[in-house]
């Protein structure tokens, strides 16, 4: 069930109505609710995989529980590892299984030997990188005692598989959403209205932008070699407007979602390609998953504290981890490090932390420095995902080096007005609000009533218009 | 929460209204104010899926229009046909693709799967009626809605340019003669065999049911009608299974049936089992031609006098390559 389905749309309202009509007087049932609904909408995707992420979900329920009564620390090393290894286990099979085995059969083959491995044949379920991570956080705030474990198995299923961050995330932390689930809701207008607003703008970003330069961008990645260099830069930045749509659109739509239900998650976007450098980039972009590793890996690992050694180790680390996040493939590795080389010269002139607030905050332009630092950051990142976006590295490399040949200052020979048109006036909301949690919060708050309906009517017959083929999320994948 | 409902229901009121309203606006615009005029001097026509797109070259032959889509079922091409003729009083024949894929189990999916219906089904959604919208909805109301916000966009497109073309058949595609460069070698045909899934125990009746619905239509317009089968590579498979002839008998077609599938054309004349290249569609099209010329649709036994002339040419290719 996708969330720019018809199927979602008769579902979030049944569930909505049920939550706070019929659950309401009672959390416990609003949350038994919350649970069977979530599953519902996860066995819609498939049913057998649901029993896999019941089992994860009373997995880190249980060890967390034994964690914590632990009085040995031998006890709790034990349980700690026992979730861990089983959480790994199961992603690294899945997930990564048939990458390590061709890689190591290849690395057999080259030195000469002869190697036959045997990959498996299953499909990865859907969300599981996050539900892992869920899971992970909260054994690991167990374990270094930042939080209590829940004795409710109730609550925590909902943590672990509230529908709107289940399959793409935010990734939550205990901290943060567990309290949530465990304290009583209650309906806010204001914040219902936002929520609303959130998914529009989601839908918005998802079906208009993302599914629009979807077209485009896979037609110039899929016959790149026979375009020139200049329609394939237009390639590259469609596919970036593509994944910023897709992901950042999901995004929207599970945070209003949730706001719906009386449930806040944590931002995963801040309008990243506003970014001076890629240090701020990474701070704007997913931000559940980089501030999760942030926490979970690169502190743990020294951080930026130590020396220089130890500083690049535990940057090219965290980048190339979250690249393989992403998928078992070389590209998505590639892409990390990519990144990382960006990064280091920050991290190392301590330079990584000069850009917190958003650009040109207060003010309606940005400086010519601030509008060139923001360009070389956007075209860094845009040379980033043609790694991402490339199926092999081998197309990564012609991809690129196509683009540096004569024909680069050639007019392209893919122009779709239309799509260029809708992308400027995406930038210019986006611009407008990039000082609020996203573009359209307060787009036209100071507009009288019925214009502010207007807008919104308008916005949503925009979508309806451009609304084309379900497309499922990029980041469904992962 | 109350004002929160009411407020919400009537912005989802709204938006069903203003959609409601420009679905029925364009729908009327598009049926009065586009035409669907061919040329005058055509007077047979060429309606079916890529076999007929890319078979009939009608620069070739004489007062025909080639209005073959590559995937268009028999269900989009009854209402083609109910427009076309509608707007065309000259048409005196029309020839529509008959071959076996078209009422296997896979023309299902050509009506109603989610690819066929946002890229075919928009083309048409002006002009289906109840009956037709009332099968798709029972077998695909998700993506009905998809492709009617994509039917809806693209009216609105058609609408803007109406001053400029407002020939609905051109301006949309709705079919035409397809050249192929492509070349079918034995090679592709002896490593592709597997390829081939024979499902001849499956009849799609809603397929069958929109043919037999055309051709009570053509008929009732006093059209001559005609079931063709264009050129079939010769180890194509899934040419005279059972099922298929006894359709044609028991829905008593035999007799509009041309059959023209062994027709002697190399493989180089293909661009794979079932569809002509443009070298292929140059020679069928001429030999169709002549035929026509020679005042075949007027003869008593068509198939006879069709049989004779491939198997003549067989000989005369033998002898040729002898």
């Amino acid at each position: 069930m996708l969330f720019n389905s018809i199927s979602f749309a008769l579902f979030l309202p049944v569930v909505f109505i049920l939550y706070w009509f019929v659950t309401a007087k009672s959390l416990k049932w609003q949350n038994i609710l919350l649970l069977v609904s979530s599953y519902f909408f996860y066995a819609c995707w498939d049913y057998r995989f649901l029993f896999l992420l019941i089992f994860s979900t009373v997995l880190d329920f249980y060890t967390g529980i034994k964690i914590s009564e632990s009085n040995k620390i031998t006890s709790k090393k034990f349980w700690f590892w026992t979730s861990v290894c089983i959480n790994l286990g199961f992603l690294g099979v899945l997930k990564y299984y048939n990458f390590f085995a061709s890689t190591f059969a290849d690395v057999i083959t080259t030195l000469g030997f002869k190697c036959h491995v045997t990959t498996l044949n299953v499909i990865l379920p859907i969300g599981i990188s996050f539900y892992t991570f869920h899971g992970l956080s909260y054994v690991i705030d167990i374990y270094k005692d930042k939080i209590k474990p829940t004795k409710n198995l109730i609550d925590y299923s909902v943590f672990v598989s509230f529908f709107p961050l289940l399959v793409a995330g935010p990734i939550e932390r205990a901290t943060h959403l567990l309290p949530q689930i465990q304290s009583k809701r209650n309906f806010d207008y204001t914040k219902a209205v936002d929520g609303l607003r959130q998914i529009l703008w989601g839908l918005f970003k998802k079906v208009v932008i993302a599914d629009n330069c979807a077209e485009y961008a896979d037609l110039i990645f899929n016959n790149s070699s026979n375009y020139s260099g200049s329609t394939l830069v237009l390639g590259a930045v469609f596919f970036a407007f593509q994944i910023y749509g897709d992901f950042s659109g999901y995004s929207d739509i599970a945070l209003g979602t949730a706001r719906l239900f009386g449930i806040e998650l944590l931002k995963n976007f801040s309008f990243p390609y506003f970014s001076r450098d890629i240090a701020e980039f990474w701070r704007r972009w997913h931000i559940s998953l980089s501030s999760w590793f942030k926490d979970y890996l690169y502190i743990p690992l020294g951080g930026s504290k130590g020396g220089t050694w130890l500083k690049i180790r535990n940057t090219f680390i965290i980048f190339l981890v979250s690249g393989f996040w992403h998928g078992a493939n070389w590209t998505f590795i590639a892409w990390g490090a990519f990144h990382a080389l960006f990064f280091l010269p920050l991290l190392l002139f301590n330079k990584n932390r000069s850009h917190i607030e958003i650009v040109a905050k207060g003010k309606m332009l940005p400086s010519l420095k601030e509008f060139s630092s923001m360009l070389l950051t956007f075209l860094w990142v845009v040379l980033a995902w043609i790694f991402f976006r490339a199926d092999t590295m081998p197309q990564a490399i012609n991809y690129i080096s196509h683009i540096f040949t004569s024909a680069l200052f050639k007019m392209p020979e893919i122009r779709p007005s239309l799509v260029i048109m809708v992308l400027a006036v995406f930038i210019f909301m986006e611009w407008i609000g990039r000082e609020k949690n996203y573009a359209l919060e307060n787009f036209a708050i100071h507009l009288s009533k019925p214009l502010q309906w207007a807008f919104h009517l308008l916005v949503f017959t925009v979508i309806i218009l451009c609304m084309g083929k379900e497309q499922p999320f990029i980041y469904f994948q992962f | 929460m109350r004002k929160f409902i009411k407020n919400t229901s009537l912005f989802v009121l709204l938006i069903i209204v203003i959609f409601s309203a420009l679905l029925i606006g364009t729908t009327k615009i598009l049926n009065n104010k586009s035409y669907f005029l061919i040329n005058e001097n055509t007077d047979k026509i060429v309606f079916g899926h890529s076999h007929a797109a890319n078979a009939f070259n009608d620069s070739l032959i004489d007062h025909l229009k080639n209005l073959g889509s590559s995937g268009e079922s028999f269900f989009y091409t009854y209402y083609k046909a109910k427009k076309i003729i509608d707007a065309n009083k000259q048409l005196k024949t029309v020839f529509i693709i008959f071959t076996n894929n078209q009422i296997e189990q896979r023309a299902n999916s050509w009506i109603w799967s989610d690819k066929y219906l946002n890229h075919t089904f928009p083309k048409y959604a002006a002009f289906i009626d109840w009956e037709g919208y009332q099968l798709l909805m029972k077998h695909n109301w998700k993506s009905l809605f998809a492709s009617e916000c994509i039917a809806l966009r693209e009216n609105l497109y058609f609408i803007s340019r109406l001053r400029k073309e407002n020939n609905y058949i051109t301006a949309t595609e709705w079919g035409e003669y397809g050249t192929v460069n492509k070349v079918f070698t034995n090679e592709m045909s002896a490593t592709k065999k597997g390829d081939l899934i024979i499902d001849s125990n499956y009849i799609s009746e809603y397929s069958v049911n929109y043919l037999l619905k055309t051709i009570a239509l053509l008929k009732m317009n006093k059209i001559n009608v005609f079931l063709i089968r264009s050129p079939l590579h010769k180890d194509y498979s899934l040419t005279n299974n059972g099922k298929f002839l006894n359709f044609l008998n028991e829905h008593k077609l035999e007799s509009l049936f041309l059959d023209f599938k062994d027709y002697p054309m190399q493989t180089n004349q293909f661009i794979d089992w079932e569809h002509l290249n443009v070298n292929g569609a140059r020679e069928f099209s001429l030999f169709f031609n002549k035929l026509l010329a020679d005042s075949l649709l007027q003869k008593y036994d068509k198939q006879f006098v069709i049989k004779q002339k491939i198997d003549k040419l067989i000989l005369e290719k033998k002898h040729k390559s002898l």
